[in-house]
């Protein structure tokens, strides 16, 4: 019998632009659910360093909306300084849902090296900016095909959500592996489970948004960054993309046991 | 000459004396023979005063000590069998303003009940209003509803009566409507598609100008960064990666300036992109906040209607409901923030407040008619009505759903009843109270504000118009100071219902009192009261009258007095309240009450407080007075006495030059000295100095109730006649000599009874009191048996030539022909002494100016 869960890690990425506060929360609370570990991956500090070091670089404020000179040292404290900013945020949202440990924050040079730390059991957390302005660099699409191209599951979360109650819907046409991924969910943290062949078809049957949608990568092939994207746009519900490996009798058998073993 | 006076001062106090010893022992003697002195005056003289002379004092027989009742009259065995009295009796008066007062409906016509404490004032107008106030159609229903404008001035909102809670739970039932429809209508597919149109449009708009500029930046071989503070632009490779610093200083110079010069062409659109974004953003709120809007007006539309055509007979109400709509359109985002689990009971988490309904008053649980409300603590809040206020984080906030309703608000279309004396007690209560009747409407004010101090931003409630009969009650001396220190008294209370103290002691009343008395068992589920024990009750409330002819209306202590006496029944195991448990309850109260006067007649007794009650003195008579302790009055002899020698004509008060006594006893005491210069000094100036004293008196002295006695010890003490010791005085008089009639006639006279009885009756004790108290008489049971015995006397004297009489044994005299008193008569003592005393004084004045004249020469 065994106590594991499907998940060991929830890897949240981290960096410019930051994910919105709802993404900190979902993470850390499904996370303290499945008894997984919280990590944060801060990648994408050496582009930046790279245009601090150009003689003629300049930036453009935010809040003013004017150009600046670059200057590498207060570029390297900004730098800190949001770092500290996002573990202080990640460890509130731990602490806010009784997660029993503290989340660790990782450093990397780009946004491409989430791809190297990852396993098959992190689930790869990519939190929708909520800043329109943040669209302009296209992190967040390029975060979701890095993140959707390991063997990883990968949660997304929607700049807004839209979440009407707290049923955990699996999408799949049978019994397979979202399906069990959901109900294990489900059961995990506390609400009820449902499975449709589509979040439309859920929509019919309930009126409103569940509260996490588990999915199988393939249903969103062959672009599943854009279409992981663009749900998250539309419904405004939390995505969880589960990687082709993880087959549906395997899933099964493994939520079947952790299930068993926590109702006993 | 002040050695001299003083020498003449102290001849004439020996020789006082001296005279004083000889005399009483004849007087003495001469006791009982005093209705037939030859010296007395003849019946039917005139006085002084113009008027016949009375008879000599005749002792009251006891007949006229006590007043019983005649039970024969009272036909009934035990009150069972009697009707219990409804409403007020004995109140004629008042009751003609009562009714007047509740009547007319015209402002300022309040009333203003006064009359004595325990006269059941506040209960007769109690259900005397209540009668008037069920014949009357019930108020309107007052609400409170949030003012979406300005939520500092919550709306007040008058309904018909008994609908202030069907408006309420139908807005209760409009919102948790409402938190399944709206929510439903922003999930529906209609809702989210068009929603997702505008988003879509949103970012594709977005999504194009982003893509241009980072397209043009690609083409010039630049990537966009996000930076901590914001973006900025770097050289990158055709992977879009950053070229690093040691790469990029390679370049030839030629290339790093197109860069730059391409650089600065992107920097201007980017910034206009960033500074075009939040327009974007904004036209995408707005568009998406007229959608929202357009699918609540949809949701709520129906049933806001639907409330609308409900109430549709109260326009306010439909006003009301229309802002509710707007402000639901408004807010609807309200709505949204829900979970399943809460539906049904979102009302609970405050959310939805504003909608909420304060039912100020309604009189859905009242009774049917007018109002009556009784305030018993009528403080600013309570009379105003509050608002008040919740501790949340610290901070004191409050909304319209904590507006309390005052007793005006609960009053409102009926009647206020309320004690004059709290109502003035309370700060600020007085002032409201005519601001409201003045200004007809009822505003919510907090005692800060009143103060005209500082207070915190708090609420303004909508006043409420104000239609309301006051009703107050107090005792009389409150009414009269209140309209003379407060003028604006007679506008607002123009009606005014004065209680009686008591009633006339008809044998009719009579059997209306014993009906009232049977009510106070029927209320107090007491035991019958059997015939005696009704009539002694009627006895006692005759003596409370301080009259053999009146019943008091302070029925209060008659009440108490029942209480006890059912009480005592009860221990005795007897089934009927009898006259002697009434007799025993009285005494058991004045027993009770009585330590003080216990402690003074010991004194008395123990010889340290003197007080003759045989024997004869000059110039000291026993006089009576009256105290009063808690509401108890017993009376006492006190021992006055006087001395008299030549001066200039000063009569002195001692009490008031110690200013013990106070301006009516002063007064009293002055006009003795005008009765004496008129009576006695036709001839010669007033020459004496008489000092007159309360003896062993430590307390202040007021009344003139004892100027009689101060009479009679100045007259004996000038004729040098001694005065009865085993008599007692009371009784004031004019400078005529008439005698006046004095209060508390009965505890005058058992107090020198008691004292008497103390040290055992000698047959020759009693009491001259004025002629004009006897009806007042109701003495004690032992006093009237010891008169009838004739062991004690009472004497009514309307005279003080009578009392002289009664007290010397001699005759007061009357001027003949000669203009003289008669020989041997106390007049012609007085007269004699006088004239002795004004040639002392010339005798001295010539030696005086003789010395003064020889002193001045050289």
């Amino acid at each position: 019998m065994t106590t594991s869960a499907p998940f060991r890690r929830f890897v949240l990425a981290l960096g410019q632009p930051m994910p919105g506060r709802a993404t900190f929360d979902l993470a850390t609370e499904i996370a303290r659910a499945m008894q997984s570990e919280l990590v944060g991956y801060y990648a994408g500090e050496e582009p930046v360093k790279a245009l601090a070091g150009l003689p003629f670089a300049r930036e453009l404020w935010l809040g003013s909306r004017e150009w600046h000179p670059i200057d590498a040292e207060r570029l390297a404290k900004d730098l800190e300084l949001t770092i500290r900013a996002a573990e202080r945020t990640f460890s509130k949202a731990a602490r806010a849902v009784g997660h029993s440990a503290m989340p660790r924050i990782h450093r990397g040079p780009n946004e491409e090296a989430i791809g190297s730390i990852s396993t098959d059991d992190d689930v790869l957390v990519i939190g929708q900016p909520s800043a329109a302005s943040e669209r302009l660099v296209r992190t967040f699409h390029r975060r979701l095909e890095i993140a959707l191209g390991t063997q990883s599951s990968v949660l997304v979360v929607p700049a807004r959500l839209d979440v009407g109650g707290s049923t955990i819907l699996g999408i799949s046409d049978a019994q397979d592996e979202p399906a069990h991924s959901a109900a294990f969910l489900a059961q995990a943290m506390g609400g009820p489970f449902a499975a449709a062949r589509s979040i439309e078809e859920f929509l019919t049957r309930h009126g409103g948004n569940p509260r996490l949608v588990v999915m199988e990568r393939g249903s969103i092939e062959p672009d599943p960054a854009n279409t992981a994207a663009m749900i998250a746009d539309r419904r405004h519900v939390p995505l969880l993309i589960l990687p082709p490996w993880l087959r549906a009798a395997e899933a099964a058998r493994k939520v079947h046991i952790t299930a068993n073993a926590d109702r006993s | 000459m002040f050695v001299a006076r003083q020498h003449f001062a102290s001849l004439e106090s020996s020789r006082q004396d001296a005279v004083a010893i000889a005399e009483e022992q004849d007087l003495a003697r001469n006791w009982k023979t005093r209705d037939t002195n030859p010296l007395a005056a003849p019946k039917g003289a005139v006085t002084d005063s113009g008027r016949q002379t009375s008879a000599p004092a005749k002792a009251l027989p006891p007949e006229l000590l006590y007043r019983s009742v005649d039970e024969s009259a009272l036909r009934f065995r035990t009150t069972v069998e009697l009707e219990p009295i409804q409403g007020m009796f004995g109140q004629t008066r008042a009751k003609e303003a009562i009714d007047f007062g509740t009547q007319i409906g015209r402002a300022g016509f309040n009333l203003f009940a006064i009359g004595p404490s325990g006269s059941r004032m506040r209960e007769a107008l109690k259900s005397t209003l209540e009668a008037v106030a069920a014949g009357r159609d019930a108020p309107q229903d007052w609400i409170y509803v949030h003012n979406f404008q300005d939520h500092t001035k919550p709306v007040a909102i008058a309904m018909p009566p008994s609908r202030a809670f069907e408006f309420r739970d139908a807005m209760r039932d409009l919102v948790e409507d409402l938190n399944l429809a709206l929510p439903a209508a922003f999930e529906s597919e209609d809702y989210q598609s068009r929603r997702s149109r505008l988003d879509e449009a949103f970012q594709k708009r977005q999504e194009e100008a982003f893509d241009e500029l980072r397209k043009k930046a690609l083409a010039r071989s630049i990537t966009i960064l996000r930076t901590p503070l914001g973006f900025g632009l770097a050289p990158a490779r055709d992977d879009g990666s950053v070229i690093p610093p040691q790469e990029f200083n390679a370049w030839p110079e030629e290339k790093k300036r197109e860069l730059q010069t391409a650089m600065k062409e992107l920097e201007k659109d980017l910034e206009q992109t960033v500074r075009q974004i939040p327009i974007w953003e904004k036209e995408h709120r707005q568009e998406v906040r007229a959608l929202d809007r357009e699918t609540a007006r949809f949701a709520v539309g129906h049933s806001i209607d639907e409330l609308k055509a409900r109430f549709s007979d109260i326009a306010r109400i439909v006003e009301y409901l229309e802002t509710v709509r707007d402000d639901l359109i408004q807010n609807v985002g309200l709505f949204s923030a829900r979970e399943e689990a809460a539906v049904g009971i979102a009302v609970a988490d405050g959310r939805f407040d504003r909608y909420e309904v304060n039912v100020l008053v309604t009189q859905e649980q009242a009774g049917k008619g007018a109002p009556v409300i009784e305030e018993a603590h009528p403080s600013l809040g309570n009379l105003l009505g509050r608002v008040e206020y919740l501790s949340h984080q610290g901070a004191l906030v409050t909304n319209f759903r904590l507006i309390k309703p005052g007793a005006l608000h609960r009053a409102n279309g009926g009647f206020l009843l309320m004690d004059a004396r709290s109502l003035l007690m309370e700060p600020f209560s007085w002032t409201a109270l005519k601001h409201s009747l003045r200004r007809g409407k009822i505003v919510i004010e907090d005692f800060a504000r009143y103060a005209g101090l500082g207070g915190t931003v708090t609420l303004e409630p909508d006043p409420v118009p104000l239609d309301v009969k006051i009703i107050l009650h107090g005792d009389r001396l409150l009414y009269h100071l209140l309209s003379i220190l407060d003028p604006d008294t007679p506008e607002f209370f123009k009606v005014l219902a004065d209680f009686e103290d008591d009633v006339e002691r008809s044998a009719e009343n009579e059997m209306l009192f014993a009906r009232l008395i049977a009510a106070f068992a029927r209320r107090d589920e007491m035991k019958p009261i059997d015939r005696g024990g009704v009539a002694r009750l009627i006895e006692h409330a005759a003596r409370s009258s301080q009259h053999a002819g009146k019943l008091t209306l302070e029925v209060d202590e008659i009440r108490d007095v029942l209480a006890e006496a059912e009480f005592l029944a009860g221990e005795a195991r007897r089934e009927l309240v009898a006259r002697e448990d009434v007799d025993q309850a009285i005494a058991r109260r004045i027993r009770r009450s009585t330590r003080i006067l216990d402690r003074m007649q010991e004194s008395i007794a123990e010889g340290v407080a003197l007080i003759d009650t045989e024997g004869a003195r000059i110039g000291q008579v026993n006089g009576l007075s009256l105290s009063e302790f808690g509401g108890v009055r017993f009376g006492r002899p006190s021992r006055i006495t006087c001395r008299t020698r030549p001066g200039s004509g000063k009569l002195v008060d001692i009490e008031r030059e110690v200013e013990l006594g106070g301006p009516i006893h002063s007064k009293g005491v002055l006009i003795l000295n005008g009765f004496l210069a008129g009576r006695y000094a036709l001839e010669a100036p007033m020459s004496l100095y008489a000092s007159l004293v309360f003896e062993q008196s430590y307390g202040g002295v007021e009344g003139d109730s004892a100027s009689s006695a101060e009479l009679y010890a100045l007259l004996s003490s000038l004729a040098e006649v001694p005065v009865r010791q085993d008599l007692a005085v009371t009784g004031s008089v004019n400078q005529h000599g008439d005698i006046q009639a004095i209060g508390g006639v009965n505890e005058k006279i058992e107090g020198f009874f008691d004292i008497c009885q103390q040290r055992g009756l000698s047959g020759s004790q009693g009491v001259l009191i004025p002629q004009a108290n006897v009806p007042h008489l109701m003495l004690r049971r032992d006093v009237v048996e010891a008169c009838a015995d004739g062991r004690f006397a009472i004497y009514p004297v309307d005279h003080i030539d009578q009392g002289l009489e009664l007290l010397t044994g001699i005759s007061a005299g009357r001027r003949g022909l000669d203009k003289k008193y008669p020989e041997g008569s106390v007049g012609r003592k007085i007269e004699d002494r006088l004239i002795e005393f004004a040639r002392v004084r010339q005798r001295f004045e010539t030696e005086d100016e003789a010395s003064s004249s020889s002193g001045s020469k050289p």
